[in-house]
């Protein structure tokens, strides 16, 4: 039996049956490429084939889910030439996806970020440089709003085109603020109005435990560099790559953040957040802590009001900058993020995950049927000034479009300026729990990112 | 008896290679290849290459993106070691937490097996009730466990509040949050305990029984007799529960994120971020070796450690 076997399969015949598999599997890998070649071939006989456009975003519920559809559905009807595809990924997992698809030579042919992301990922070479794409279509730089068109940049290339300019907005619950005892409709000026207003408003229980929020910088936007802007503070010199957090704007930020967090303890503004903060606290449903009037006050971006008007359409609500200490002489009225389509480097259809992130942000059709319901302004001037348009959003388009936009502090096209964000929280953590004292927290953030933007800079080089 | 010559006459001899084989063996062998090679590409592709790759990208400022990385020589490995990237905070939550997932668990899973040795009533229903844990995904175990340690609302705190204690801010307090990982960690530890449960059927009747008749009583039973003839089953569970707890990432990312204060960041967590949020592939690699060789280190440790308290019944 075993020289039977044996005989069976001698080493020629092995290294044969090897080989065979070896060239089975070559061609297997080769068959999917030759599918794919098909509308090529068909478009020799005079019928192009329009070719497939993969496209990535988190909207995924609600009503935005249907607009971006709407959106994708009427970029191939002006298109022609292009089919698409709208894949739904977790906006938290987004990004990352992107850049592992991108590693692995699948990545979708454009997704929607943030103004962050350009000078995160061009240095590294994870996004396509699409200027000579721009320059070709001659894309209009004095119909986009001048921070948003530096923003779409990084060192003088572009490497995305946006669809809409988020400004972040200072919410309040109107009805709260009168049963505090204060006038909503004689409002303050400056932060340290807003704090009284606050305090009145923030309620604990006997052993300290946060119950209702009036204000706390903490909670619900943790983000302390959300109010850089608002406190005067400077970033980074672009001409020297220096960073310039070390100041005493920012000093005072981290202070006053370190205030409430003595003031009301590190750990029940943690609890708070940990037992409410999950889905934004609450965001996407009519449960969420701002709709039923738990939080009064929330330093947010204005696509807050597409949300409220979905899950808490009756809550008694306003807006108004975000407020600056008296003392900062430089306050900006809140922080400026463009919302951009890129085409991650390595996309198989380029040209065509160009022509959907043009679309997206040249487009009225889009800026009326997905920038406006979301709550965002334009970022083409002559999309945002429409009168259609206008009218279709004129509860909040004129004051975020004349009264903030123009004057608020832009996310800056520095390399690190994501990591810049984690610093803050981390310093927040640091002072709060460790007794840190702010200027050493400051000096750690400014050495730390100070590296960071290094690293990324000689990366680009 | 006449079957063993032949089975060592097909043995192929040691030292020369292919060439000195002679052709019935050399056929097996080719054989034995063929039937293998799905595992053995499986391996040389998804193991053995990914680990070789990470030593070299160790070396490299590998972005995930850059297809061809510049070498840094050991430029990572010292940044790690200068505390970089939270590489000392995060070993030191580590050893932490390892010694005390490790010790707790040990205790609580040998007394649950020693509980569910006895012959009772459902046994059976009990087995599977702590044996449940261990079938439900992390994410989930970790999301219900956030609910259950919620200061205000959750399960732990009713219940400590209705005998008259004022629980902690499990999650949110630097000293409680390290140990709350440790509960879910011990708490879906169910497999550790069917290992000592079979341990326990090992252990012959009849020491028991002499014992019983020299006098010993249930405790002295239990620390002469039982305790020692586990001490097997004790090293496999505290090697292997050490490897996996010094990889863990799904429960801090998922109830802390490493916070508050970096009390719950873990080094396998801290590695996670550091590779796919800070795309930094280099500097992760560079961690992953640490944590290879400080694992390696403390499995021979415990390896010959083992010698002067392990008994293995002869």
């Amino acid at each position: 039996m075993t020289d039977r076997v044996s005989n069976f399969l001698s080493r020629r015949r092995f290294l044969q049956a090897s080989g065979l598999a070896a060239v089975s599997a070559a061609l297997a890998a080769c068959a999917a490429p030759a599918a794919g070649d098909a509308p090529a071939d068909a478009g020799d006989s005079g019928a192009m084939e329009p070719s497939s456009v993969l496209i990535w975003t988190g909207f995924g519920q609600g009503r935005m889910a249907d607009a971006m559809q709407g959106a994708v559905d009427r970029f191939v009807e002006e298109n022609p030439d292009y089919t698409a595809e709208h894949v739904i990924v977790p906006w938290g997992e987004l990004h990352n996806n992107v850049i592992t698809n991108t590693a692995a030579g699948t990545p979708p042919d454009s997704y929607r970020g943030w103004a962050w992301i350009v000078a995160e990922d061009a240095p590294i070479g994870a996004l396509t440089d699409i200027t000579d794409y721009v320059h070709a279509e001659g894309v209009p730089e004095d119909d986009y709003w001048p921070a948003t068109w530096k923003q779409m940049q990084f060192q003088g290339r572009f490497y995305a085109m946006s669809i809409s300019t988020i400004v972040q907005l200072f919410f309040y619950n109107k009805d709260r603020i009168a049963e505090a005892g204060f006038d909503p409709e004689n409002i303050p000026d400056s932060l340290e109005g807003w704090e009284e207003i606050g305090r009145t408003m923030n309620e604990t229980d006997a052993d300290g435990t946060l119950t209702r929020i009036g204000f706390i910088p903490h909670i619900p936007s943790a983000d302390p560099h959300n109010w850089l802007g608002a406190f005067g503070a400077s970033v980074w010199n672009e001409d020297t790559g220096e960073v310039t957090l070390e100041s005493p704007e920012a000093l005072a930020l981290l202070e006053w953040y370190n205030g409430y967090a003595n003031e009301y303890g590190i750990e029940n503004i943690a609890a708070f957040r940990t037992t409410y903060g999950g889905n934004g606290f609450g965001r996407n449903s009519p449960d969420g802590l701002y709709y039923t009037g738990q939080i009064a006050t929330w330093q947010i971006g204005s696509w807050l009001y597409n949300d409220v008007g979905e899950y808490g359409p009756d809550l008694n609500f306003d807006v108004t900058k975000v407020p600056s200490p008296s003392t900062a002489t430089n306050g900006k009225p809140g922080k400026l993020q463009a919302n951009l389509y890129f085409v991650p480097s390595g996309a198989a259809n380029v040209e065509g995950g160009y022509a959907f992130c043009s679309f997206m942000s040249s487009s009225k059709w889009v800026a009326l049927n997905k920038a406006v319901p979301d709550s965002v302004t334009p970022s083409r001037i002559s999309n945002a000034t429409d009168p259609e348009i206008e009218e279709a959003a004129a509860d909040w388009l004129p004051y975020a479009r004349d009264e903030i936009l123009p004057h608020a502090w832009a996310v800056p096209s520095m390399p690190g300026v994501g990591y810049m964000a984690g610093q803050f929280h981390e310093a927040v953590d640091a002072m709060g729990y460790e007794g840190v004292s702010p200027a050493d927290a400051l000096a750690g953030i400014q050495e730390r990112v100070q590296q960071e933007v290094n690293d990324k800079l000689a990366s680009a080089a | 008896m006449s079957a063993i010559p032949q089975l060592q006459a097909a043995q192929p001899r040691r030292g020369p290679g292919l060439r000195h084989m002679s052709p019935v063996t050399r056929r097996r062998l080719l054989w034995g290849l063929l039937f293998i090679s799905p595992w053995l590409i499986g391996f040389v592709a998804f193991t053995a290459y990914p680990v070789i790759a990470s030593l070299y990208y160790s070396f490299t400022d590998f972005n995930i993106i850059n297809r061809s990385p510049n070498l840094v020589g050991w430029s990572n490995y010292a940044d790690l070691f200068q505390g970089r990237e939270d590489s000392w905070k995060s070993m030191r939550v580590t050893f932490r937490y390892v010694a005390m997932l490790v010790g707790l668990a040990t205790v609580f899973d040998v007394f649950i097996a020693m509980l569910l040795n006895m012959n009772v009533r459902g046994l059976s229903l009990y087995r599977t009730v702590f044996y449940l844990p261990v079938m439900v995904p992390v994410v989930a175990a970790s999301l219900t466990w956030v609910w259950i340690l919620n200061p205000s609302h959750g399960l732990v705190n009713g219940i400590l509040a209705r005998i008259g204690i004022d629980g902690p801010n499990w999650l949110a307090s630097e000293k409680t949050a390290l140990f709350s990982l440790v509960i879910v960690s011990v708490w879906g530890s169910g497999r550790a305990v069917l290992i000592y449960l079979a341990g326990l059927k090992e252990i012959p009747q009849h020491l028991y029984e002499a014992a019983s008749i020299d006098g010993a009583n249930p405790w002295r039973k239990m620390w002469a007799i039982t305790l020692p003839l586990l001490t097997p089953q004790m090293l496999f569970n505290v090697i292997t529960m050490t490897i996996f707890s010094f990889q863990s990432i799904a429960a801090p990312e998922i109830m802390t994120g490493g916070g508050p204060n970096k009390a719950t960041l873990l080094f396998g967590y801290q590695l996670y971020r550091v590779a796919f949020e800070r795309l930094k592939m280099g500097f992760a690699s560079a961690m992953a070796w640490i944590l290879f060789m400080v694992i390696l280190v403390l499995t021979i440790f415990m390896f010959y450690g083992s010698r002067n308290f392990v008994h293995y019944e002869r």
